[in-house]
């Protein structure tokens, strides 16, 4: 889990690079992982133009007053 | 014109000196995962416009005065009240429920129990809603982790922290909620996510991981 959200040390990056070449069932698990993460990802939602102007509104009118 | 490189603290330093176009940069930046995140807690996106706009209101109030001191720490800041926010509304609405559409419209009354509802028609019609309604699905414990992790982009350090359990419990609880999600996509055909270079049929078939750069988080 560590590795997937880029977590690790470069030391344990590595050590897990190296498992996962050596070992088909733990690189397929972790192909698998790295796939629904992707998915997870593209799902974002995009919140409205108008809900976005507000806040800019907002820090542009305290920017002025400030 | 700022560098579209510039990391988030820069950009907060840009801001504090009067550059609206540094905040407006980082909204943009961070609108779609606290907004989604935001949603999945409260399942309601006019709900979530309301608190993506208080979570920035919020910022900005602390920013501008000058109160700001999260050393370089922008997101997870940012995270945080959002992660708040959205908690204290879930909790108060908890006992006020409401159910509410993906494209945030309400039913109050007007419960249909046709076969072919709007929702399950726009499911159909949209692969993405479906994943967010997959996520919905989830145990409470890892859904939370899930929306932590992957959209507030927390470390796991902070969410079991944050949660009050063990970082391997958080790790486990990840775990599991990506695992469960996969058997949720497989089980309703979730047709994205069968991406051949990601599902190899055969083992040496299967992509290794590339970018291999340390344990840097990046922004």
């Amino acid at each position: 889990m560590r590795r997937l959200y880029l977590e690790t040390s470069p030391e344990e990056t590595k050590a897990i690079d190296k498992a996962l070449l050596t070992n088909n069932e733990l690189q397929r698990q972790y192909n698998e992982l790295i796939a629904v993460k992707k998915e997870l990802d593209s799902a974002q939602l995009q919140p409205s133009d108008a809900a976005i102007k507000n806040i800019l509104h907002y820090a542009q009118g305290l920017q002025e007053h400030s | 014109m700022i560098d579209n490189q510039c990391s988030d603290s820069q950009l907060v330093l840009l801001y504090q000196t009067g550059s609206e176009e540094a905040f407006e940069m980082l909204l943009h930046r961070h609108k779609s995962r606290i907004y989604t995140a935001i949603y999945l807690i409260v399942k309601d996106r006019y709900v979530a416009e309301d608190l993506l706009q208080d979570t920035f209101i919020k910022a900005v109030n602390v920013i501008k005065s000058g109160r700001y001191n999260e050393e370089g720490k922008f997101l997870p800041w940012l995270s945080r009240i959002a992660h708040n926010l959205a908690i204290d509304h879930f909790r108060s609405n908890k006992r006020h429920p409401e159910i509410t559409l993906e494209d945030g419209s309400r039913v109050f009354d007007s419960l249909q129990f046709a076969e072919d509802s709007f929702e399950t028609i726009q499911l159909k019609q949209d692969t993405k809603a479906k994943l967010r309604a997959l996520i919905k699905e989830l145990p409470e414990e890892q859904k939370e982790v899930l929306i932590m992790r992957n959209y507030l982009q927390m470390s796991f350090q902070e969410i079991a922290d944050r949660t009050g359990v063990s970082i391997n419990t958080a790790l486990g609880r990840m775990r599991y909620a990506l695992i469960n999600l996969r058997k949720k996509m497989i089980s309703v055909n979730y047709n994205n996510a069968y991406d051949k270079k990601f599902y190899p049929t055969r083992p040496d078939e299967a992509p290794l991981p590339r970018n291999l750069s340390g344990g840097d988080q990046g922004n």
